[in-house]
């Protein structure tokens, strides 16, 4: 079973009322791979990652995670909806990262990171802590446990979102233009967190505008256009020679900016 | 023979803290405490089925709220003390009969309730959606999310609602005493009755009504401090928040 891909997207078909936002796309990703994925605004980059983790249904194709079908059981060849405890049983192995980070606001950061393992994986308060404090320290937060959100930057708060995840020890991270809504400042301790977690064999689908990060960091790159991938490739063959028409308008405007 | 305008200050202060009145006040306070806490619970449970995906959840919630908020709390009193044993005699698991103050409790608490449901509609509302997808993400059952996430963040949103309730209930309950439960109103009505000491009476119960509101108040706006962290702005200062308690006091209204 570890030979098979740790997330396989196939065919997967996505809706709001009548617009088509996913238009059959596949996309596997293997253990220990970095993937990420570009593609103009309203492309359906953020709705992807949120297939994954069923924070949206799908209307067609499947999402299998390590071998489970996420939100739905297969009952004769067709997909019914999963229960609220079995999906959020495959979650737990899935950690996401906001643009918007949204900590809880009524925890400290340290209590941001021991809530889940608590709460969801019946870790000890003292096992939760040991776990959390080391994972902030990990990502530069060591001194700051006591910390409400409020009291934060956004690098910090964004930093705290991450060690939220990573306290769940998922399989995958999916992030979510995880500093798009930074200071330009404060983007670059967001990322070496990233990097660092990269370095690390760390599971990644990275939805980004830091194309300096893709190309360092990412082993592949997905672009998304209109709801389906378009072109896939390495970073250094799709920066330098772009197969598709629509992905090199993407990369000239992004250079004229 | 009572002279006009002569109050007669030692009636109150014979009777201020009598047996008899301090009953009466523990039994306005039993009646709040208690009618506050069940009335909250259902106000809960109808406020998280009045967001449910379910329609027929949703329905019992509206139904809720439109009957019970949309009748003279009075004669919902009456309705569970008199009427409801005559439509339905043995209803009540005791002997067939609810006690006033049994009766009295039930019909505070379910009238409360539909207006606690509004408040925590709006609370639970307030939350950020955002909120409820981080929990998910973290393998958080849907009833874990909603005790661990939600309702902490609502409470800061219903607390101030919430004390202008409790106060309100404070006043509210002096109505049970027309199914005779001898709460602190009635234990002034019977006394003025016999001796027709009207303004006397009335003075003893509004020094305890006050006392009671004003501790309430004060108690309403340290919870809505405490329930503040980790928000930014700090807000108001403990202080501010008491004055505007000492405010809304005399700015809630009756049923
Ligand atoms: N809940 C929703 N209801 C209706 N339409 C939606 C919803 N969420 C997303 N959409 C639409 O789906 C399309 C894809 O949105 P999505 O957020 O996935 O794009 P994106 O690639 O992440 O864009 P961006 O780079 O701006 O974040 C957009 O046209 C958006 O308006
Ligand atoms: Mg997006």
């Amino acid at each position: 079973m570890s030979e098979r891909p740790l997330l396989e997207i196939v065919d997967v078909h996505k809706r709001f009322g009548a617009v088509e936002v996913l238009n059959g796309i596949s996309l596997t990703v293997e253990r220990g791979e970095v993937v990420a994925v570009l593609g103009p605004s309203g492309s359906g980059k953020s709705t992807l990652l949120r297939c994954i983790n069923h924070l949206e249904t799908i209307d067609g194709g499947r999402i299998v995670f390590d071998g489970r079908l996420v939100g739905y059981r297969e009952v004769d060849g067709r997909l019914r909806p999963e229960s609220d405890r079995r999906t959020a049983r495959v979650r737990r192995e899935i950690g996401m990262v906001f643009q918007r980070f949204n900590l809880f606001p009524h925890l400290t950061a340290l209590g941001n990171v021991t809530e889940a393992p608590v709460h969801v994986l019946g870790l000890s308060r003292a096992e939760a802590r040991e776990r959390g404090s080391g994972l902030l320290a990990r990502v530069g937060l060591g001194e700051r446990l006591d910390a409400y959100p409020s009291e934060l930057s956004g690098g910090q708060q964004q930093r705290v979102a991450i060690a939220r995840a990573l306290a769940m020890q998922p399989k995958l991270m999916l992030f979510d233009e995880a500093t798009s809504a930074l200071d330009p400042e404060l983007v670059g301790e967001v990322l070496a967190v990233m990097r660092d977690l990269a370095a690390d064999g760390m599971t990644m689908l990275v939805v980004t505008h830091e194309l300096e990060f893709a190309r360092d960091a990412a082993r592949r790159i997905a672009f998304i256009d209109d709801g389906v991938i378009v072109e896939e490739a390495p970073p250094a063959e799709f920066f330098s020679a772009p197969r598709t028409e629509r992905a090199r308008a993407f990369l000239g405007r992004l250079h004229q900016r | 023979m009572l002279l006009a305008g002569a109050l007669d200050w030692g009636v109150i202060g014979d009777n201020l803290f009598s047996d008899l009145v301090l009953g009466g006040v523990r039994l306005t306070l039993a009646l709040t405490v208690l009618s506050m806490t069940i009335g909250g619970a259902l106000g809960t449970v109808f406020g998280i089925m009045r967001g449910s995906r379910i329609a027929a959840l949703r329905a019992a919630s509206v139904g809720y709220i439109w009957l019970f908020r949309g009748t003279p709390l009075l004669v919902q009193i009456v309705f569970w003390f008199f009427a409801l044993p005559q439509l339905w005699p043995g209803w009540a698991p005791w002997n067939g009969q609810l006690s006033p103050f049994q009766a009295g409790l039930v019909a505070l608490s379910v009238n409360e309730g539909a207006y606690m449901t509004e408040i925590m509609r709006a609370g639970l509302l307030s939350v950020d959606p955002g909120q409820v997808e981080a929990a998910k993400s973290l393998g958080m059952t849907g009833p874990l999310t909603m005790r661990r996430i939600v309702l902490p963040q609502a409470m800061r949103v219903v607390i101030p609602p919430i004390g202008n309730e409790f106060i309100a209930m404070l006043k509210n309950s002096s109505l049970v005493s027309v199914i005779s439960v001898s709460e602190l109103f009635l234990v002034a009505k019977l006394q003025y009755s016999s001796t027709l000491r009207y303004l006397e009476w009335l003075l003893i119960v509004s020094i305890w009504y006050l006392a009671l509101t004003t501790v309430a108040s004060l108690a309403q706006a340290w919870l809505e401090q405490r329930f503040s962290r980790g928000r930014r702005p700090q807000g108001r200062s403990l202080g501010a928040r008491v004055t505007g308690a000492l405010e809304r006091l005399g700015r809630d209204t009756g049923r």
